[in-house]
């Protein structure tokens, strides 16, 4: 079985530029991501996982090679496109707390709003839709600051549903959540991959929820190679367990999760 | 759906009764002052009736009117820079006097005043030279501001570096006073009080048209500065640029603070602290309402110091500086205290 991919890297290295300085942080990456699944980017701190999401939302010039939506390059994409295109999660506490959680999963219609950013009609209904998709439907005229944490992290997914892309970037979704909380995020997100058809691409820590979820899986090795594959492939591989490769723990086949060595 | 019909008819309710004190504070400010003037004879002044006295006239045209105007432009659109600045930096502790930016146009006033006053006299030359002046001195610590935005990232710091550079300016400042006659010394401290009084309707008209645009300008952000609410990336992920933005922002914050300070001296404490107010009192973060808000409460805010400097009735005015703390640390503290409390914070 070979899908299309919608999003693809051709020898992709992503870094900083600092001045004529370029310091490569991923470097030769091929990656792909499909619609209808969850992709999970995993990687040690520090190995580059944000780099890579941040080059892969157009938020960061690639220092060598392109990435790809649709055969077309990022860069040629005008921003306001690519709102359509790519949305995101971050966990980055904001100002937004005396925002309603309508008001905050609206500003996902930004892209396609006029000038005052006037909702019409269908982008309400847009909005509706998003909330109901994330089960948020009754939060609707709390403030954001009165949500709990998880509450909060599913409206922030709203407001991603909202902004209606096919492609959706979250960075770390669940951690500063608890066990219901993250659990739930994740099955949110695998509805939301299946049910709308999109392709999602998490970064976490969460190793045995990502093992769970995810039809493919992006590892940022220690060596700052970016690589893919189906979980499977990548165990059997050993790939998995070269991600922490200097690092006390290795990963058990068994219980789909990282172990300490001493164990 | 109730909850958020009833929002809206709070907040709508506040926007009136905001108006219905700006308007009250208004004619207080014709009506106050050292000579006393009956109330039929002000309405007669302005509609063009009849008039027993001719100084009357003059003292509403040429006295009360323009500070009742110049109070009201200045307070609205100190406020309306310090929203633009609490958002562009993500800071609600931001304002053009904290972040230098009135100090740097101050220090552009005294070149202006202590170190050209000679070639330039007084009259409509000088008023010139002290907007050209605190455009660049505004400019500069802008320019400086943005500089230190592209390798700072964290809003406190460039408060921080706002700080600093306005220590900076001050010390300027205080340099070309010591070098400077005492005569302008005088008038530059004079200047430096703050002041809504002290010019003819012909230069507050200039002010206002000069002002009322950048805030007209300022309304038609409110779609991108509601995306800024998100954080940077956030804004950016919706189609935003973000380094253009920041820039329009603190060209019309920047803007705005120096035509104040050239026209009134370095005001203090309205930019900070009247986007505070109307956050609390319209409950919300939205600038679609947060914006026309903070301008109403900030004319508001303008004519009561207004009101107040001209309430001794001899002895002249109270100095604006002189009030504008008693109003604002008040707030800060409170904002200070309550944060958890206050849902903007988080």
């Amino acid at each position: 079985m070979t899908k299309q991919p919608l999003l693809q890297t051709v020898g992709l290295t992503a870094g900083y530029r600092n001045g004529n300085r370029k310091h490569p942080v991923i470097s030769d990456a091929r990656l792909t991501l499909c619609s209808g699944e969850v992709t999970c980017l995993l990687g040690a701190n520090g190995a580059g996982k944000s780099t890579l999401l941040r080059t892969i939302a157009g938020l960061q010039p690639p220092i060598a090679g392109d990435v790809f939506v649709s055969g077309r390059s990022l860069s040629r994409i005008p921003r306001r496109e690519l709102a359509k295109t790519i949305s995101a999660v971050y966990t980055e506490r904001t100002l937004a707390g005396a925002l309603t959680v309508r008001e905050t999963i609206a500003l996902g219609r930004q892209p396609y709003t006029g000038f005052f950013g006037r909702l019409s009609a269908a982008d309400n209904e847009i909005v509706d839709r998003a909330m109901t998709a994330t089960g948020i439907n009754g939060m609707a005229d709390r403030y954001l600051a009165t949500l709990s944490d998880g509450e909060r992290q599913k409206a922030m997914i709203a407001r991603a549903v909202a902004q209606e892309t096919p492609i959706m970037l979250l960075d770390e979704p669940t951690s500063f959540l608890d066990v219901a909380s993250r659990l739930e995020t994740f099955d949110l997100l695998r509805r939301l991959a299946i049910e709308n058809n999109k392709a999602i691409l998490v970064s976490t820590h969460d190793i045995a929820d990502a093992m769970a979820i995810a039809s493919h899986l992006w590892l940022v090795m220690p060596d700052h190679q970016a690589i893919e594959g189906s979980p499977d492939r990548l165990i059997a591989d050993g790939a998995m367990d070269r991600l922490f490769e200097g690092r006390a723990i290795h990963f058990d086949t068994d219980a789909l999760d990282f172990r300490l060595l001493s164990e | 759906m109730d909850s958020n019909t009833s929002r809206r008819r709070q907040q709508a309710a506040i926007i009136w009764i905001l108006a219905a004190v700006s308007l009250l504070l208004a004619t207080g400010c014709l009506i106050i002052g050292s000579v006393d003037i009956p109330a039929d004879q002000i309405w007669a002044v302005l509609t063009g009736g009849e008039i027993r006295r001719e100084t009357w006239r003059v003292i509403i045209i040429e006295t009360r009117l323009p500070m009742m105007i110049t109070a009201a432009v200045a307070g609205a659109a100190l406020s309306i820079a310090g929203l633009l600045l609490q958002t562009c930096f993500d800071n609600p502790l931001a304002g053009p006097s904290i972040l230098g930016i009135s100090t740097g146009a101050s220090l552009g006033v005294a070149v202006v005043m202590l170190a050209g006053g000679s070639f330039l006299g007084a009259g409509w030359s000088q008023y010139a030279g002290s907007i050209a002046g605190a455009l660049t001195g505004s400019a500069i610590v802008m320019l400086i501001l943005l500089a230190f935005a592209r390798v700072i990232s964290s809003s406190v710091m460039i408060l921080i570096i706002g700080v600093l550079v306005g220590y900076f300016a001050s010390s300027a400042i205080s340099l070309l006073n010591f070098f400077a006659t005492q005569e302008g010394v005088h008038s530059y401290v004079i200047w430096g009080l703050g002041n809504f009084s002290g010019s003819s309707l012909g230069r507050t008209s200039v002010f206002a048209l000069l002002t009322l645009p950048l805030i007209a300008l300022s309304m038609l952000f409110v779609k991108p500065l509601n995306a800024l609410l998100l954080g940077a990336r956030y804004a950016e992920s919706l189609g935003i640029d973000i380094a253009s933005l920041r820039r329009r922002l603190l060209i019309i914050s920047g803007t705005l603070t120096a035509f104040i300070t050239a026209f009134c001296g370095p005001i203090g404490f309205i930019g900070l602290i009247v986007p505070h107010i109307a956050r609390i009192a319209l409950r919300t973060s939205n600038h679609a309402i947060l914006l026309p808000a903070t301008a109403l409460t900030g004319t508001a805010i303008g004519l009561l110091c207004a009101f107040i400097s001209a309430i001794p009735k001899s002895g002249g005015l109270i100095p604006i500086n002189a009030i504008t703390p008693i109003i604002g640390v008040p707030v800060i503290i409170y904002v200070i205290l309550f944060r958890k409390r206050l849902h903007y914070f988080s």
